[in-house]
């Protein structure tokens, strides 16, 4: 089920008024309604994937409380690791099987060894990339003893699949979501209300911004080769923006959404396009993925400690890993081995924690200075976002070429019957949007609140994609 | 929870509103604004009359240019193609003209791998939303499957269609932006040569096409002739054989399917003549379909 859909329109207010109406008083039954909601939710998408999300459930739970039990090391490691296997399995097989069975062949033809390909239709589950990391932190956390496992069983399975960021997060730790699940929730006015407010905000990002750059990117994209440099600039500048409102979009809606049951979700974006540096960028940009990787992998692997050689070699585990995480597909890799090269050179100098707070805090306009680094921080991750949005990598590398040799500035006009700056007004009010209320999660409060409500109505109804709406891109990761 | 219920209301109030003003203001400006598409301009007609009529997709838009055949035949002559469009969506057109009192003598209707469609294309049905207390409009939609339970929402069809009517038409019907085809004469011609130079036609087409069974039968009650034609493909398209089947359903079915065979400079691509070509397709098909009874010159 889409969060933009009408299915979820009408999903949402029935929920809601079983959870607090009908079961107000029983926290066991509200968590029981989120449980079976939230497999109705998902299997309203494909009903036949529900048995993996039970089975991740149901390893987990049983593995965490055999780690309570057990003391010894190596038995503790063994089950573990067979936590470990389980998921990753499941991702590796849904998510990956192709991709290793034809890069191995292609491996052969290369020198000559003919192989046949005997790759399978698989169909990826929308949002295994997210359940799977969710329960492996919360088996990983038991195994450092940093979490006590839980006995109840339709507290555990519901925080594996809580629908509200079951298909593309935030990826929640287990520390933080599950103990909400035992509290006795009570409807707070103003925190439901802050949820409405980063719902219709989703929705602009994802329906005004996402959707309305995504014609203009798909167009571009699939015709790259005949379109001169201003076009395959602005086609990568509206995927920067088309991925991000899409995305954060969905982390708000997600955010907004579980608040109205009386839940709190990390907050997953935080203005990443204003960052003065890479290492900037991925203190904002999906903070949910890269702090798991943080503190699951990097640290684990020795982080910024040890030899200069290994904490070059972590951070480009770390990326690559990243990189892969998002698909199987060789453009996501050297996705991340591209934010690696952008990264090392602050880690050398060690200056990649300079930009701990806020751009421009106590300014209304940034310095010079501060634009001329957010605008070099934006180009480097958009020319990125080019093997992220391509289809495969001698499409990015062409595309590239072709925006640098190209040189002709004119504007076009595209195959949807639009120029190509077209979009350029809402992408310009959505950056002065967020610009100016970037000390806050979404822009409406203050004196002329329902102004500004009644302005994202307006721009949502007049402006937003609905015919031709598209899938978030994170599901399919 | 009262005052979030009530603040979900002012919510929800100030989007009905917004809709309500809007959906006033698009259907105002749809309805009266200066036509943009084939179906604004059939809409606004009233009591006209045509010598002839050329009806079907984007096959027929880009080849008849019925400039040429006014000037040839001293008739007058509108093209009716959509590109895109259907049989069921030519039937409709025909059924509102005949509603607003036009007239026709000859329709003429291209006919290929379109015989194996059935229902009214996606653009159509869009472009007719607007138009939906229009009683003939909303018959038809109705009877093509159409839930207009949406009529009764505001401004939820301009959203449900807003790729064709969405707030990018509605500024240029509002700003009488001219559209890229000439209504008056319908003819929209390619530009340019040989883009694409295959192209296959379906393995077999079906028993009946009950549309194109529905427009004879409606022609032939307002006393118009209807005369069926396949327009040019290149020499390369596949299965032609199975144009033999096509004239077994349409017997009085005038083919030019293969004229062109040695004009490649004549496509724009498979399935579409450029310019030069649409002209070349005109004067034949005027001199073989309309000059020997009625030409005028």
């Amino acid at each position: 089920m889409l969060f933009n859909s009408i299915a979820f329109l009408i999903f949402l207010p029935i929920t809601f008024s079983l959870y607090w109406f009908l079961l107000k008083k029983s926290t066991k039954g509200q968590n029981i309604l989120l449980l079976l909601a939230s497999y109705f939710f998902y299997g309203w998408w494909d009903y036949r994937f529900l048995i993996l999300i039970a089975l991740s459930t149901i390893v987990d739970y049983f593995i965490g409380l055999s780690l309570e039990k057990e003391q010894v090391d190596k038995k503790r490691k063994l089950l573990l690791g067979l936590s470990l296997a389980f998921n990753l399995g499941l991702l590796g097989f849904f998510k990956y099987y192709n991709f290793f069975i034809e890069s191995w062949i292609d491996v052969w033809q290369n020198i000559g060894v003919q192989m046949h390909a005997s790759t399978l239709n698989i169909v990826l589950p929308v949002g295994i990339s997210f359940y799977t990391f969710q329960t492996l932190s919360y088996t990983i956390d038991v195994y450092r003893k940093k979490l006590k496992p839980t006995h109840n069983f339709i507290n555990f399975a519901t925080f594996v699949a809580f629908f509200p960021q079951l298909v593309a997060g935030p990826i929640e730790r287990a520390t933080n979501l599950l103990p909400q699940f035992f509290v006795k929730r009570n409807f707070n006015k103003e925190r439901a209300i802050s949820g409405i407010h980063l719902i219709i905000w989703g929705l602009f990002k994802k329906i005004v911004i996402a959707d309305g750059c995504a014609t203009y990117v798909n167009a571009i994209f699939s015709n790259y080769e005949t379109l001169n440099t201003l076009t395959l600039c602005i086609g990568a500048i509206y995927f920067a923006f088309q991925i991000y409102g899409d995305f954060s979009g969905y982390s708000d809606i997600a955010i907004g959404t579980a608040r109205l049951f009386g839940f709190e979700l990390m907050r997953n974006f935080n203005l990443p396009y204003f960052s003065r540096d890479v290492a900037e960028f991925w203190r904002r940009w999906h903070i949910s993925l890269s702090t798991w990787f943080r503190d699951y992998l990097y640290i684990p692997l020795g982080g910024s400690r040890g030899s200069k050689n290994n904490q070059l070699r972590n951070v480009f585990i770390i990326f690559l890993v990243s990189g892969f995480w998002h698909g199987a597909n060789w453009t996501f890799i050297i996705w991340g081995a591209l934010h690696a090269v952008f990264f090392i050179p602050l880690l050398l100098r060690k200056q990649n924690r300079r930009h701990i707070n806020q751009v421009s805090k106590n300014t209304l306009i940034p310095s010079f200075s501060e634009m001329f680094k957010m605008l070099k921080t934006f180009i480097l991750v958009t020319l990125a976002w080019v093997f992220f949005r391509a289809d495969n990598v001698s499409m990015a590398t062409d595309y590239l070429k072709r925006l640098v040799l190209n040189l002709n500035f004119k504007i076009e006009y595209l195959t949807i019957e639009r120029y190509n700056v077209e979009m350029f007004a809402l992408i310009g009010i959505f950056i002065l949007l967020e610009w100016f209320n970037r000390q806050k999660e979404h822009p409406f409060s203050g004196k002329f609140k329902w102004i500004k409500i009644t302005g994202a109505m307006l721009m949502l109804i007049l402006f937003g994609v609905y015919s031709n709406h598209q899938e978030f891109i994170y599901f399919q990761f | 929870m009262k005052e979030f219920i009530k603040y979900i209301f002012k919510i929800i109030i100030i989007a009905f509103v917004i809709m309500y003003v809007f959906d006033e203001v698009y259907s105002y400006t749809f309805q009266n604004g200066t036509p943009r598409n084939k179906i604004q301009k059939i809409l606004q007609l009233n009591n006209h009359h045509y010598d002839y009529a050329f009806l079907g997709s984007s096959r027929t838009e880009n080849h008849i240019d019925c400039e040429l055949i006014e000037k040839l035949t001293g008739k007058s002559c509108i093209n009716f193609g959509i590109s895109g469009g259907t049989i069921g969506d030519m039937l409709i057109l025909m059924t509102i003209a005949e509603s607003k009192g036009i007239t026709f003598n000859e329709v003429f209707l291209q006919v290929d791998y379109s015989y194996n469609g059935s229902g009214i294309s996606n653009n159509f049905r869009a472009s007719l939303v607007p138009y939906i207390n229009d009683k003939v409009v909303k018959h038809q939609l109705i009877k093509n499957g159409e839930n207009v339970f949406y009529n009764y929402i505001p401004f939820y069809r301009y959203l449900k269609y807003d790729k064709v009517v969405g707030f990018r038409e509605f500024f240029s019907v509002l700003f009488n932006k001219k559209p890229k085809t000439d209504l008056n004469v319908g003819f929209a011609p390619k530009i340019g040569q040989g883009l694409a130079v295959s192209g296959k036609l379906p393995d077999k087409f079906k028993a009946e096409n009950e549309e194109l069974t529905a427009l004879f039968r409606l022609m032939e009650k307002r006393n118009t002739k209807l005369t069926c034609f396949t327009a040019p493909y290149c020499k390369n398209i596949e299965n032609r054989a199975v144009m033999r089947t096509l004239k077994s359903r349409i017997p009085d079915l005038k083919d030019y399917i293969s004229i062109f065979d040695d004009n490649p400079e004549f496509f724009f691509n498979c399935g579409h003549l450029n310019i030069e070509g649409a002209r070349a397709f005109t004067e034949i098909i005027t001199e073989d379909l309309i000059q020997p009874t009625k030409i005028n010159l």
